[in-house]
Order: C-alpha cells, then sequence, then structure tokens
C-alpha cells in the first residue's frame, strides 16, 4: 500500500541493493569502508555476518580492520577490497577476539599482511583456537584446521602508527574492558575512529573483559575529538560522546543495580531477572545478551 | 573476576576432553546406561517433585556460572529428612557435581550453588533419605554456546586469594527459626582442562574437594565437592542462628590447601550481619 507513494526509480533500486545484498561496503569516509553487520543472533544461519568490518585505503597500500565471523565472510570483504583497490594489503588489524571479528582473516593470508591486534590478543586466540575449531566449525574451511584461526604476528603495548601511503593510522590497545584484548583505530586523516567492540550501538552490549574496566574505557573515548566514530556493531556516529554516553547508561545502570543487589544479599539468578530494566527496550537482542551480561557484572562485583 | 578462567576451562576444555561426544544426541541414555548405576547401584529412585524441587535457567547464559536452586518439599524432622543431596550434570566430563551431606541442623535442606553447564545437559538433583528413599529432579539445561574471552591473566594471581571467605546471613529469621546464610570462597576452582596463558600448557586441577559448615559446633552440612563447581563457589543454605552464634566453614582444595574461617552471626541485624572473619 505504501510502495505506490514511493517514486518509481525506489523499487527498482531497492531490487539492485538486494542483488548486491550478499555484501556490500559503503565507503563513510575518504578510504574508508564498511561493511555493516546483521543484527542477529550467533544461533542465526547469518551469524558469519554480524560485525561491523571494513578496510581503509592509503596510496601505497591498504589496512584491513577485522575480517568478519567466518572464512567466507573474509573472502567477500576481499573481493569488495579488491573492486575497491589493488593495493597490497599490508596489514590486517583485530580489534578483539570475538569470532565475528576475526574468523575471516584466513581469506587475507595469501596477502602476506602483518597481522596485528591488541598485545593480549595473541594469547586470546591460542586460547580460543580449540573453541573456534568445535563450536565454530562450519565458518572455516572444509575441512577445518587449526592453521585456520589467525592470530597477530604483532602485538600493540599501548600504541603504534602505520603508514599507509599519505595515510596515517593510530593504533591503540586498552586494559580489560569489552574483552581482555580490545584496539582501536584512527585514520588520522579523515579523524574516522574505528572503536572495534568497545563501542555497541543498537545492538545490546556484550561484557567478556570488566565492566569496570569498560566504563573506564568509555571515559577515555570520549575525549577523543573525532569527525566519525565505526562501531563494532551498529552505525556509525559523527558524535562519538553522546554514543558512548548511551552505551554508558546501560553498563553503568548495571553497576549500580548489581552493587544495591549485593548489598542487599539477592541472589545472582534473582538479580539476572531485575537488573537493568529501564533499558530493556533500547536494545536489540536483549533477550539473548542482557542476562550473561548481568551474570558477569554480579561476579565481577561481588569480590569488590 | 576470575570467570573468565573458567569460562575457557569449561569451553575449551571440556571441548579437550570430549566427553559425551557420543551421548549427546539421547542425553537421558547416559543416565540409565551409566550414571544411575555408577552412583546408585541398585537402589530404587523416585523421580518425582514431593521431596525436592529444583530451579535451573532454561538456558545457561554464562557456561561459567549457572546458577542451581534446590528446593526441599519437606522439613529436616527427626523421623524423615534429606540426608544427602547429589548434584549430577550429566554431559560433563565429571557428571557428579558434588554430594551434599544435610543436617537437621539447617531445618530446610535448600542448596543455591552456581555450577559449570557446556553443553546441553539433563541436570539431577537426587535427594536421599534418612529412610533410604531416593527423590530424584531432572531439569533440561540449554548451553548458550555463544563466544568465549580466555583468561588472560595470571594463574599465580588468581591463586593468591585462594581461601578468602565472606559470609552474611539474608534476610529476616522466618518463622520456623531458620535463616538463610550465604557463603562465598574465592577459589579458582581450576578445572585441570584450562591452559596456562604463559607456556601454554595445561593448568593442573585445582578446586575445592571438601566443605565443612558448623554452627556453634554443630554440624550443618558436609560436601565433597569436585570441578563442575563455579569458581568462587558461592553458596546458600539455611540454618538456624538461634539467639547467635558463630559459624565456621572448612574448606579444603585438591593440592591439600586447608582454608578456615569464622563468622560473627547477629541475628537481630541480619541484613547487615556480614560478620568478622577470622582466620585460623
Amino acid at each position: 500500500m505504501g510502495l505506490s507513494l514511493l517514486p518509481a526509480g525506489w523499487l527498482a533500486a531497492g531490487h539492485a541493493a538486494a542483488a548486491d545484498a550478499a555484501f556490500a561496503v559503503q565507503e563513510v569516509a575518504p578510504g574508508n569502508f564498511v561493511h555493516f553487520g546483521r543484527h542477529v543472533t550467533f544461533e542465526d544461519p547469518r551469524h558469519d555476518d554480524i560485525a561491523n568490518i571494513g578496510f581503509i585505503v592509503g596510496k601505497r597500500c591498504v589496512a584491513v580492520v577485522d575480517t568478519g565471523g567466518s572464512i567466507r565472510i573474509g573472502r567477500q570483504l576481499h573481493q569488495a577490497l579488491r573492486e575497491k583497490s589493488r593495493l597490497p594489503i599490508c596489514y590486517v588489524i583485530n580489534t578483539h577476539v570475538h569470532v565475528d571479528h576475526v574468523l575471516g582473516n584466513y581469506a587475507f593470508k595469501d596477502d602476506k599482511p602483518v597481522f596485528i591486534g591488541n598485545a593480549a590478543l595473541a594469547e586470546a586466540i591460542r586460547a580460543n583456537r580449540e573453541f573456534f575449531l568445535k563450536d565454530y566449525a562450519g565458518d572455516l574451511g572444509t575441512p577445518p584446521g587449526p592453521e585456520q584461526v589467525i592470530g597477530p604476528d604483532q602485538g600493540v603495548e599501548k600504541t603504534l602508527e602505520l603508514d599507509l601511503g599519505g595515510k596515517r593510522l593510530l593504533l591503540k590497545s586498552y586494559p580489560k574492558a569489552h574483552t581482555s584484548a580490545d584496539l582501536t583505530v584512527l585514520d588520522e586523516e579523515t579523524s574516522t575512529l574505528w572503536t572495534g567492540d568497545l563501542l555497541f550501538r543498537e545492538r545490546i552490549p556484550s561484557l567478556d573483559g570488566s565492566v569496570l574496566g569498560w566504563l573506564k574505557v568509555i571515559d577515555e573515548l570520549k575525549k577523543e575529538k573525532v569527525r566519525l566514530a565505526v562501531p563494532g556493531h551498529g552505525p556509525v556516529t559523527n558524535d562519538l560522546p553522546a554514543a558512548l554516553d548511551e552505551e554508558r547508561g546501560y553498563l553503568q545502570l548495571l553497576v549500580d543495580e548489581v552493587r544495591g543487589m549485593l548489598k542487599e544479599g539477592v541472589p545472582m539468578e534473582v538479580a539476572m531477572t531485575r537488573v537493568g530494566m529501564p533499558q530493556a527496550t533500547k536494545w536489540l537482542l536483549w533477550e539473548q545478551h542482557h542476562r550473561r551480561n548481568v551474570i558477569r557484572v554480579f561476579h565481577e562485583l561481588e569480590w569488590e | 573476576m576470575f570467570n573468565r578462567i573458567v569460562k575457557m576451562a569449561v569451553i575449551l576444555g571440556f571441548a579437550l576432553a570430549g566427553a559425551g561426544a557420543r551421548a549427546e544426541q539421547s542425553p537421558i541414555s547416559v543416565w540409565d546406561a551409566f550414571l544411575k548405576d555408577k552412583y546408585f547401584k541398585d537402589a530404587s529412585i523416585v523421580e518425582d517433585k514431593t521431596v525436592i524441587d529444583m530451579t535451573t535457567p532454561y538456558r545457561a547464559e554464562d557456561a561459567a556460572l549457572t546458577p542451581v536452586t534446590i528446593t526441599a518439599k519437606i522439613p529436616q524432622a527427626p523421623e524423615r529428612y534429606i540426608k544427602d543431596i547429589y548434584l549430577i550434570v550429566d554431559q560433563n566430563p565429571e557428571p557428579l557435581v558434588g554430594v551434599f551431606h544435610t543436617t537437621l541442623e539447617m531445618g530446610k535442606a535448600d542448596l543455591a550453588m552456581r555450577i559449570r553447564i557446556d553443553k546441553y545437559t539433563n541436570v539431577r538433583a537426587i535427594a536421599v533419605l534418612n529412610n533410604g528413599e531416593h527423590h530424584m529432579v531432572t531439569n533440561y539445561v540449554k548451553a548458550s554456546g555463544g563466544c568465549s574471552d580466555p583468561f588472560g591473566g595470571d594463574i599465580y594471581e588468581a591463586l593468591k586469594t585462594a581461601g578468602r571467605m565472606k559470609f552474611r546471613t539474608v534476610g529476616d529469621v522466618l518463622a520456623d527459626q531458620t535463616e538463610v546464610g550465604q557463603l562465598n570462597i574465592s577459589h579458582p576452582n581450576f578445572t585441570g582442562m584450562s591452559i596456562n596463558q604463559r607456556t601454554g600448557n595445561i593448568v593442573p586441577p585445582h578446586y575445592i574437594d571438601k566443605l565443612k559448615l558448623t554452627y556453634n559446633d554443630q554440624v550443618i552440612m558436609t560436601a565433597e565437592t569436585g570441578i563442575s563447581i563455579s569458581a568462587d563457589p558461592s553458596y546458600r543454605f539455611f540454618f538456624k542462628p538461634g539467639k547467635g552464634g558463630r559459624l565456621k566453614a572448612e574448606v579444603e582444595d585438591s593440592k591439600g590447601g586447608r582454608y578456615v574461617e569464622e563468622f560473627d552471626v547477629k541475628p537481630e541485624q541480619a541484613a547487615e550481619a556480614a560478620a568478622t572473619a577470622r582466620k585460623s
């Protein structure tokens, strides 16, 4: 019914987009190409296409930032990259250890890039390899093998500058926050910050590291004066502090309410059903991730 | 704080162990074919909820920290009371989570704790009564799968605070003179299946295997526990605070560690009675 109100070209454009929807990248800032992940669960058939991933093109070479949740998605990203640039791929940067960001690494292996991540990422990958192989076998090659889960060649302790030729990237590592090995990538030229999962938008933040650590990192990130931020999940924003405030709103509520319940002696299983409710309608996939976040916050604060 | 250790231990470690992989298709048969005989031999077990019930989440959101609450349906009366509770997770590499020897001193044999569950599995609580009756309640729990983040810390750091304990009472003394006590024990409870991040070697098993709770020198509960108890074990149980007194928790781990703490209990200050610990 509403369709008749749309301009004639709309429908056609929509079809074209659907045909391409298999894999699209969008240039969100000059030389910064993002493929936006879908807000689906880890059980969904499209669970390998959850995260925002992409690449940054300089004059000399290209850096990939996260590679998707399967070798298949990694290959599609590779192909999309090759449609934009023939320059060598010098770096593959991973913002953290989660499957939806790293399992596509293998698709870039033949380009012989330097794989880079937080100094703690190598350990994290090594420790997760068996788990990835077992639970995400279908997202690897046929047959799957441990060599297909690629960790970093180079670890970033604090910061690292990379030169792509006319484009300098500033990589920054953080202490335990969303995970134990978070890292951000700043394209200084366009003032575009790839936050990895330190920033979630629309999709509910998921906690694996430390909620108190994450809150500190949020405060740190709020000081960044960037023109554009690419979150790990959800749309880009030109108001990073506001987006971080939304995320902080959720995490701080968890901390405040869990602390209150710990004080009263409310057990974890009850806290899981009570904490955070004012935020329930603000986030997608709440049902899938919220209770787990409460458990983690509860355990972290229990021995505070 | 330590949940990532165990998470890894559970997810990665249990994967290494691969226990029950064959049985996964028909979880019930593991019990029938194997576990029932192993732990209960010829005992006749009634599957009903007249003696105990159990609450578990439909889905184990965090494989390393799954809350389990066992509720007694009968009071601990001398003529008929629950003397043992077995908690079993069919698909865990070590299915027996623990055996809890409950006493008349508890008033009610309710128990709450957190356990490790990795796979889709049946979880069973079996109550053994003083008269020999066995009653079982079985819940099916879906493991969430999902993603993991391994332990990035230092296992030696994790062991530094091992044996620290906290005790408090929760809520008021009830009409039957019972009150809820909550004991938290700091301990990584290494399963023996996780990996030392520094060396890449397996971290040897190191977990709490014995627990004894006494109140004013009367035994409330003793337990033998294994690697399926979550890191930093947390127990809730009933006891009768009376006019107050001292609760003593004695804990032993699989490497010979022994930890004892005593706590003052003042029932009139129930909620605030975090109690002062005296290490002995």
